[in-house]
């Protein structure tokens, strides 16, 4: 059985078609073995396409296809659970930048990324405003506390700004005239709340002060961060703001 | 062979995405669900959510894809593991798999590859569903694979799955489209396939759509499930219920997923084969009261 299996699993991976017709001895009439080898990228294809809907919708069937192929060969699948596939795909699009002359679909990809991760991340016990009060009653300076991101929580720092074509795909809405980009750094979060992705793009203290917290400093130093990116005309109201927010946003788990 | 579990004798539906709130408001005695176990091991979020819901509420049924039951690897540790978990804490009515094998030197294909119906290969298939049964602690269904290639292998089908079936102590899932689809690709009478299988075997009858190949037109059938089940396929669920006596009919819609009053449609009429009364669809897609499945 193991070399008709080699045989059937060069066929189905694309490297042998006629392996199969060649093993005479698996009993097989191999005329229509393609089917499988079809049946398997299609498979797959329909499992990235799903993971990737923004990257199929600008780049098209055709080359979304390429794209696959291209994946398949270098990252075949492991696991028998596919809903994580794709982890590596944003390397295939960069791969052919070239072919797409997108210099943004990385991007793209990255959000997309980032949205597949955030549905399928763990639940959490979220941490509410109210635990931060308890705490500051029993005497902790609030200064001095670490927070931890819920699961599934992204931060992306942006190449060019595509928040918005991608929020629009993602919500099925056309884009309106020609798009032109101009590149420069776009802050965007990720994150699920109450079952449901959510996503916004961040002003640069946000950014920073969701970065610092991510990275385990403390919410003294997370605000210090987030002043420095603050624009001179803005004041104390909108930083004070930043913790409450983000805590009424669901983006970290309880103590 | 142990008795096999035993899911509502009704038609039900697998459970897609696209019409979870809808399939939601159903009532338990009139549908069963059946999902891939696959598409919910998962850490968290709504897939999960929205099973909890509903086996709370409906028998359910998993059928997995990814165990690859014939393959010469080892068994996925993992995916053992998770497909336990998941068992464990829905308490699914049934759980199926296929009689093919898909994963070969650690590669995964996502597609379910033929077997050589050989004395040597049953002895392997009756020592890895012992233990995949073992493994997740449930017996399990073994479906029927799609043929797209004529065999000159020892064994007809019907013999190979049935005494698989008797030695490992699992059940069979006869998937008629799969049997029809077999038919038209490999030349074999689709009515005697299903009338060499032993009734007491079968658990669970499968009915989906399927597609012509684009180049070769009906003399290829893929099996996609994104279509209407067609006529044949109907027929020979007909012929199916009059062999076996009546069983649980799953209708499986994979791609291409119309209106859930077009999937409703699809139910009532397999219902009907069942010798129960169509239900009528108020407009809320919710069953009559006085339609309530005999």
């Amino acid at each position: 059985m193991k070399a008709y299996m080699t045989a059937m699993a060069k066929v189905v991976d694309g490297s042998d078609p006629q392996a199969l017709a060649r093993h005479k001895d698996s009993g097989f009439d191999a005329k229509f073995v393609s089917v499988y080898r079809n049946n398997s990228v299609s498979a797959l294809y329909d499992v990235l396409a799903a993971n990737y809907m923004s990257v199929l919708d600008i780049v098209g069937e055709d080359f979304f296809l390429k794209l696959v192929h291209a994946y398949i060969e270098k990252y075949p699948a492991r696991q028998r659970a596919l809903n994580n596939y794709g982890a590596n795909f944003v390397k295939i699009v960069d791969k052919y930048k070239i072919d797409h002359r997108l210099p943004y679909l990385s991007d793209i990809c990255h959000l997309d990324r980032a949205w597949t991760l955030a549905h399928l991340a763990a639940d959490a016990d979220l941490l509410a405003i109210e635990d931060l009060a308890k705490l500051a009653e029993q005497g902790t300076n609030l200064e001095t506390v670490t927070l931890t991101l819920a699961p599934g929580v992204a931060l992306l720092a942006l190449q060019w700004p595509v928040f918005d074509i991608w929020s629009n795909i993602r919500n099925d809405q056309d884009l309106e005239g020609k798009i032109e980009l101009e590149k420069h750094k776009q802050y965007v979060l990720v994150w699920r709340y109450e079952n449901m992705v959510n996503y916004r793009a961040l002003e640069p203290a946000e950014y920073s002060f969701m970065a610092a917290l991510a990275k385990g400093e403390t919410l003294a130093a997370a605000i210090n961060a987030a002043i420095i990116d603050m624009p001179p005309d803005s004041g104390e109201p909108e930083i004070t703001a930043l913790l409450p927010n983000a805590v009424g946003a669901g983006l970290f788990v309880s103590f | 062979m142990p008795k096999l579990p035993v899911l509502p004798c009704l038609a039900g539906m697998g459970l897609k995405p696209d019409f979870y709130s809808e399939a939601l408001v159903l009532s338990s005695k009139d549908i069963w669900y059946e999902v891939h176990p696959e598409n919910y091991m998962v850490a968290g979020g709504p897939r999960l959510a929205w099973l909890s819901e509903f086996a709370q509420k409906f028998s359910m049924s998993f059928h997995g894809v990814g165990a690859s039951l014939g393959g010469l690897d080892p068994f996925d540790k993992d995916h053992m593991a998770a497909l336990k978990s998941l068992i464990d804490r829905f308490n699914p009515v049934q759980v199926s798999e296929h009689a093919t094998w898909s994963s070969f030197e650690g590669r995964f294909f996502a597609d379910l590859l033929p077997l050589p119906r050989t004395r040597q290969v049953q002895d392997h298939m009756v020592a890895r569903i012992d233990e995949f049964q073992n493994g997740i602690g449930r017996q399990i269904l073994i479906e029927n694979p799609t043929n797209y290639m004529r065999t000159t292998t020892e064994l007809d089908e019907p013999e190979f799955l049935c005494e698989i079936a008797k030695r490992a102590g699992c059940g069979l899932l006869m998937d008629v489209n799969n049997i029809y689809i077999s038919s038209v690709n490999t030349g074999i009478d689709a009515a005697a396939y299903v009338r060499a299988i032993a009734p007491e075997l079968v658990g669970e009858i499968h009915i989906a759509g399927f597609e012509a190949d684009l180049i070769r037109g009906n003399d290829l059938l893929i099996d996609t499930h994104s279509a209407p089940v067609a006529d044949p396929v109907w027929d020979l669920l007909d012929v199916a219920i009059a062999h076996l006596g009546p069983r649980p009919v799953l209708l499986e819609r994979d791609g291409n997923i119309p209106e859930f009053d077009i999937m409703l449609g699809e139910y009532n009429r397999a219902n009907k084969a069942l010798g129960h009364k169509p239900a009528r669809l108020t407009s809320k897609n919710t069953l009559a009261k006085d339609e309530i499945l005999a």
